[in-house]
């Protein structure tokens, strides 16, 4: 109910009168960019530390050498910077219902910020997430939906996550592995380089809410649109959907960040601003922009076959890469053939021609080894084959 | 003492043949004595002129006079002869009486010869001098009250009623005065007024804008009667007429009022050559708008909503048509706008900042009179016509758009692809059923609707009636019963897919009824009293579907609410130069139900997650009540005859709130009530002005001084969703808002060359600070408010050729409207976002503009069947491209800047008035 707003008022928008223009005379705010969740399910914790730039530059800039840690009540989780900007705690650890938790940041020029408290909001459990292919040209491709319904009424806005994951497979597996002159190996069985995995995660922030409907309910909500013509519905796609419930004021928030980008400066556009967020700089005005949230994760996985999204009417491209011819070499073409390092590289044996003339059969790398450009970890959620 | 018994007459004639007096060509008179008899003098006088004297020789034989004159008239040469002497004297016909130390009341018709004025005005006169006037009428003297009563020294009191002459219409605001001593006052709104003055002979003046200006011999003896007519002013474009305005702003005793004719404003070029009067109103010092093609009227740094727009006791709660460009008063049918920016008076209240209250023109009652306009955008006319004669008299107007012809032909405007229309009716009855009875019954209604889009159509309409009775009760007393309803609402239906339509309804209405006492039996103390109840109710929000449409029906509960008030005000002339006002408004607000109010945890943030439960309130159950007493004060003191300086106080209180975070005041902006959560806000304003008139270049110049602080002001918190929020108490905010400023205004009614320039510089700044971080703007410090513009100069100068020809040039410049804008960007889970600056903490460009017009009279022949006139105007001659607004939008994966302009080129217009 609350876009019709926003539709409403887009609708008023002057367009001809609307020309470029370089505002003269603003000037630039550096100030300290937070991303903290912490999250429910015990795993090493994540606290990004970044600072804004300047409207015409595009490179990112991050926070160094701050000393980042959280206080559980009395217990102190440090943080240590693995990646410039990047903080991992030290331990894995889980954030619990009922325990009330600050974070503390103190940068290498002295700022000494700290959050409010945040405590942990009982999410429901996931109802269902559901897939539909939509030959619409505004969806052109698979939707992935999530149901949940909170009885008691106290969640009403939602915060979701998901990690997808999709598996690879080259056409032409590698069955042998060149070492050097005289030492090619036969691979193990099954191939570790046949089958990779790849791992995506939510980009964009998506919230929803129940607050104007009658029951604390979201019926399809669509997280997501998978256009048509990704290979990530060639094999197997899992969709792993992370569902948490948020305060008013985070979802607030949130859903400002989410406008900001869609101002149009129309005569009826809403006034924009930036919220304040709930980290405090102790010892100077500044106070960064971002949030620190404690998070509780519900989660619930989906599959969809290969088959499945292909019936439905999603078309599956074509393997990426050109793989149709490889080069055929005796021995000594092979090992003249891999003395060249970028050779080495870019290239695999796929097989021995045995039936005529015993020539080693070479594909360049991408058809033969997926883990040329993806990783072969097999997921524990991945169902055997 | 009393005089005119004992008063002497005796008769002694004495003939002495004396040479020194000399009388030249029967009229003047030459003297040369020195240390003669008076006696002496006196006879020789006697015999060379034909007058006869009359006097006792018993007071002149004694007399030793000494007097060298030459030719004089007689009145000099007995005043001359008798200044040193107790003795007074009077001319009449051909005689000279000559009297001890008491003056005679002969009969009460002027002399045409005379010098002098009788030197103490509360003197009891016995001769009178005249100045020599045009007009036949003026050397009639009306007496007022009982001669008998007459002492010197006292004061009595003059109350009448003014009407117009034909019509027989109670003239409200005619100025009747005194100009030595200094002294005056206005008739009110049922024509009455009352005047103190000191007993004796007086040149009475009487103005009135688009009236002739009178004057009236009279001899005040006591507390008596004086009803006039005025007859209208037929040399309308005449310039004389309008400098009782100038007159009017030095005695009254309020400040900050702008009373706009519709004369005033032919003068002043418009948008599509359509005359305005909120456009006028706008280039009023301390009155702004918030950009070109907005809607919202700011005074004095008050919010849009701060506004009781009155249109025959209506209120308007939208002036606008097609999104502002235009105002929703057809001109013609309407003869003036007062705006009270300052110390409103007590009879208003409900609105902190400003009461615009517009009048329709009253319609003639002896003839069918009309008027009319064509225009590029629209066409209207209006006709004035007695369907009884004296009695009864209707005035009908109308205006309404061309469909779709205009806004093809509007440059560089997409609405072009858009179907606009708009239309407005007024329809008044004014009935007098007795010489004491008035009434007068208005009903008015305006609408626009427009395509958003191809699919969707917006609606909005203003609908009011109001009915008054006047009854004049006696001379002192009159009563005037008020009740007005009034209905603002829009819809919005979008019907492009089945599925998706819906229909989107708000409406707010609001009834009132009142009386009002105008009470004059005090002497020196005019008084008003009376009360007001008036009852709101909004319909916040309601979407409605079609059988098919997914869209969920939806509806926000009414709200209502009473606001009553008593008030009582005395204006009271301290002296002859002080008048102050002093009145005192108690307002009562009551919340009421039907609603189910929302119950928010107690020390928490009040937003949905905070919601512990619901009251139920039943039908007209009290939900809440706020009161208050609101004091009003205003004085003023005059310097001179042409200075006076003015002070004021006044407090506002205001429970209906117009819910606006967009970039402009927009049609679907919705109306609330004060709540037990929305606090009423309250308004405290400062004022103090200099009024002067230059008289000798006919400029009128005054400069204001306000300060104004207002308690609970409306804030929102960022971003906040405001339609069909069934917890809108959520997204609001109450802080501090103040404001000061300095206006200065220098005008020129009339003349070859005339026109006004008004400068103001006023600050706006709002506070909001709340206990939770996100009930806090800005860190709680003082921010400009949405429409502070230091500085902001309107200019409009008119030029005339000839009678029929005139030019005028208007230029306006105010600094740009404060923004907020981003001033970083960063990422944020993987996505980039900008970083806004504080709210409000940069301005967009200043504003410039000139629009240039002329205006061709058609000749000035009586006879004439109708009297028309020709405008052709140019807005924005100069092609300024004024920035309405700044904006930045992601256009592949960048962050730009685009700035929006309403009118960057210039528009001609051409429009044809006439009038019979």
């Amino acid at each position: 109910m609350k876009d019709y707003k926003i539709f409403i008022l887009l609708a008023f928008i002057l367009a001809s009168c609307i020309e470029p223009y370089n505002f003269p005379g603003g000037s630039f705010e550096d100030l300290l960019v937070v991303e903290a969740k912490l999250y429910s399910a015990s795993q090493i914790q994540e606290v990004r530390l970044s600072r804004t730039r300047e409207m015409n530059s595009n490179i990112p800039r991050v926070e160094s050498n701050a000393q980042v840690w959280i206080m559980d009540d009395d217990v102190r989780y440090d943080f240590i910077e693995t990646t410039p900007g990047i903080y991992k705690s030290l331990s894995s650890f889980s954030s619990e219902i009922g325990h009330q938790y600050q974070l503390h940041i103190v940068t290498a020029s002295g700022d000494v910020y700290e959050s409010s408290i945040a405590e942990l909001k009982e999410t429901p459990p996931i109802q269902q997430v559901t897939w539909e292919y939509d030959a619409n040209p505004a969806i052109n491709g698979i939707r992935i939906f999530v149901d949940t319904e909170d009885p008691t009424g106290a969640s009403r806005y939602y915060l979701w996550e998901f990690d997808e994951t999709y598996e690879i497979r080259v056409p032409n597996p590698s069955y042998y592995n060149y070492i050097d002159v005289d030492e090619i190996e036969t691979r193990p069985l099954p191939l570790d380089i046949q089958r990779c995995w790849e791992h995506n995660s939510s980009k964009s922030i998506i919230i929803g809410t129940s607050a104007n409907l009658a029951e604390d309910k979201i019926v399809k909500f669509p997280l997501v649109i998978k256009r048509n013509g990704l290979r990530d519905f060639r094999f197997l796609y899992s969709i792993n959907v992370k569902q948490y419930v948020i305060s008013q004021d985070t979802y607030a928030y949130l859903y400002n960040l989410q406008q900001v980008n869609q101002s149009s400066g129309g005569l009826f556009d809403l006034v924009p601003g930036s919220l304040e967020g709930n980290i405090r700089h102790v010892n100077g005005t500044k106070n960064p922009i971002g949030l620190f949230l404690a998070l509780d994760q519900e989660e619930e996985r989906l599959f969809i076959s290969g088959t499945e999204s292909r019936q439905s009417g999603y078309s599956v491209p074509q393997f990426e890469f050109k793989c149709d011819t490889g080069f055929f070499f005796n021995t000594a073409e092979l090992d003249n053939f891999f003395a060249i390092p970028s050779n080495r590289f870019g290239y695999r044996i796929f097989s021995i021609d045995f039936e005529a003339t015993n020539l080693w059969i070479v594909y360049p790398a991408e058809c033969s080894d997926c883990t040329y450009f993806s990783q072969n970890n097999r997921p524990d959620f991945w169902p055997p084959l | 003492m009393r005089i005119g018994i004992g008063v002497f007459f005796l008769l002694f004639v004495a003939g002495v043949a004396f040479s020194q007096v000399r009388i030249v060509g029967d009229t003047l008179y030459s003297a040369k004595f020195s240390n003669e008899k008076l006696s002496t003098i006196l006879n020789d006088f006697e015999r060379e002129s034909k007058y006869s004297i009359y006097y006792k020789t018993d007071w002149t034989d004694s007399l030793l006079v000494s007097i060298d004159i030459t030719n004089v008239s007689i009145d000099s040469l007995f005043r001359g002869l008798l200044k040193s002497t107790q003795l007074d004297y009077t001319i009449w016909k051909r005689a000279v009486i000559i009297t001890y130390n008491a003056p005679i009341i002969t009969e009460v018709e002027f002399f045409k010869e005379g010098a002098s004025k009788p030197s103490v005005k509360d003197y009891a006169f016995r001769r009178e001098v005249v100045d020599e006037y045009d007009e036949g009428d003026i050397r009639r003297v009306i007496e007022i009250g009982k001669r008998s009563m007459l002492y010197a020294g006292g004061n009595a009191k003059i109350t009448g009623k003014i009407v117009e002459r034909g019509t027989g219409n109670a003239l409200e605001g005619v100025q009747i005065f005194v100009s030595d001593p200094f002294i005056g006052t206005t008739t009110d709104a049922s024509g009455q007024f009352i005047l103190t003055l000191p007993r004796g002979n007086h040149k009475l003046n009487f103005r009135s804008v688009g009236y002739k200006n009178t004057y009236r011999n009279i001899a005040l003896y006591s507390d008596g009667t004086l009803n006039m007519v005025l007859a209208e002013d037929v040399t309308m474009l005449d310039e004389v007429t309008i400098s009782a305005k100038a007159d009017a702003r030095i005695r009254e005793t309020q400040l900050g009022i702008e009373r706009i004719t519709i004369n005033d404003m032919k003068g002043v070029p418009v948008t599509f050559g359509e005359r305005d009067l909120v456009k006028m109103a706008l280039a009023m010092p301390g009155i702004q708008s918030g950009g070109e093609g907005s809607a919202g009227i700011y005074v004095r740094g008050g919010k849009s909503d701060q506004n009781l727009i009155l249109l025959n006791d209506i209120p308007i709660y939208n002036t606008s048509h097609f999104l502002g460009f235009f105002s929703s008063f057809n001109p013609d049918a309407i003869s003036s706008m007062d705006i009270y920016k300052g110390t409103l008076p007590v009879k208003y209240g409900g609105r902190l900042s400003s009461v615009f209250d517009v009048r329709s023109t009253t319609p003639s009652f002896t003839k069918i009179e009309g008027e009319g306009g064509i225009g590029i955008v629209s066409s209207r006319m209006s006709l004035q016509i007695p369907v009884v004669k004296d009695k009864v008299s209707v005035l009908m107007a109308g205006r309404g758009t061309y469909s779709g012809w205009v806004q093809r032909r509007i440059p560089d405007v997409t609405y072009r692809e858009n179907d606009i229309a708009f239309s407005d009716y007024l329809l008044a009855v004014d009935y007098k059923l007795t010489e004491r009875d008035y009434f007068k019954i208005t009903g008015y209604y305006s609408q626009d609707r427009f395509n958003l889009t191809l699919d969707s159509l917006l609606k909005y309409y203003n609908l009011g009636f109001s009915g008054a009775w006047n009854r004049v009760i006696n001379n002192q007393l009159s009563r005037t019963l008020k009740m007005a309803h009034s209905k603002y609402g829009y819809n919005v239906s979008y019907n492009r897919v089945n599925e998706l339509g819906f229909d989107f309804d708000f409406s707010v209405v609001e009834s009132s009824i009142g009386i009002l006492f105008d009470d004059v039996r005090l002497t020196n103390f005019k008084l008003m009293y009376g009360g007001e109840i008036k009852r709101y109710g909004i319909s916040p929000g309601r979407i409605s579907t079609n059988s098919e449409s997914i869209v969920n029906p939806d509806e926000v509960v009414m709200e209502s609410g009473l606001e009553n008030a008593a008030f009582m005000s005395g204006n009271y002339d301290l002296t002859s130069q002080i008048e102050v006002s002093v009145g005192l408004r108690y307002s009562h607000y009551l919340s009421f139900g039907p609603r189910d109010l929302y119950l928010y945890a107690p020390n928490q943030p009040r937003e949905e997650s905070t919601i512990i439960g619901t009251k139920s309130y039943r039908n007209g159950e009290s939900m809440g009540s706020y009161h208050g007493p609101e004091f009003r004060f205003s004085g003023r003191y005059i310097v001179g005859p042409a200075t006076s300086v003015k002070a004021g106080y006044g407090r506002t209180r205001q429970y209906i709130h117009m819910m606006s975070n967009t970039n402009s005041i927009s049609p679907i902006d919705i109306w609330k009530l004060s709540d037990p959560y929305i606090l009423p806000e309250i308004a405290d304003q400062w004022t103090v002005g200099v009024f002067r008139n230059i008289t000798r270049y006919g400029l009128e110049a005054s400069v204001e001084f306000y300060m104004k602080k207002i308690q609970n002001s409306i804030d929102y918190k960022n971003g906040a969703n405001l339609l069909l929020n069934e917890n809108i108490e959520t997204e609001l905010l109450q802080g501090n808002a103040k404001s000061h400023g300095a206006e200065f205004s220098l005008k020129r009614d009339y003349g070859r060359i005339h026109g006004f320039i008004n400068y103001t510089y006023s600050r706006s700044f709002q506070q909001t600070s709340g206990k939770f971080a996100q009930e806090t703007i800005n860190s709680g410090k003082y921010y400009r408010s949405n429409f502070d513009r230091p500085h902001d100069l309107n200019v409009n100068l008119n030029y005339k050729f000839t009678r029929r020809y005139s030019v005028t040039l208007n230029t306006i410049y105010t600094s740009g409207r404060p923004i907020t804008i981003p001033v970083a960007k960063y990422d944020y889970g993987n996505a980039e976002v900008i970083h806004f600056s504080d709210r409000n903490a940069y301005r967009i460009p200043d504003y410039f503009r000139i629009d240039v017009g002329v205006n061709i009279e058609g000749n000035h022949k009586r006879n004439k069947l109708a009297h028309s006139f020709w405008t052709f105007s140019v807005y924005n001659v100069t092609a300024n491209d004024n920035i309405y607004s700044v904006f930045y939008k992601n256009t592949s994966g960048e962050m730009k800047g685009y700035k929006l302009s309403v009118f960057p080129k210039p528009i001609p217009s051409i429009s044809y008035n006439f009038k019979f």
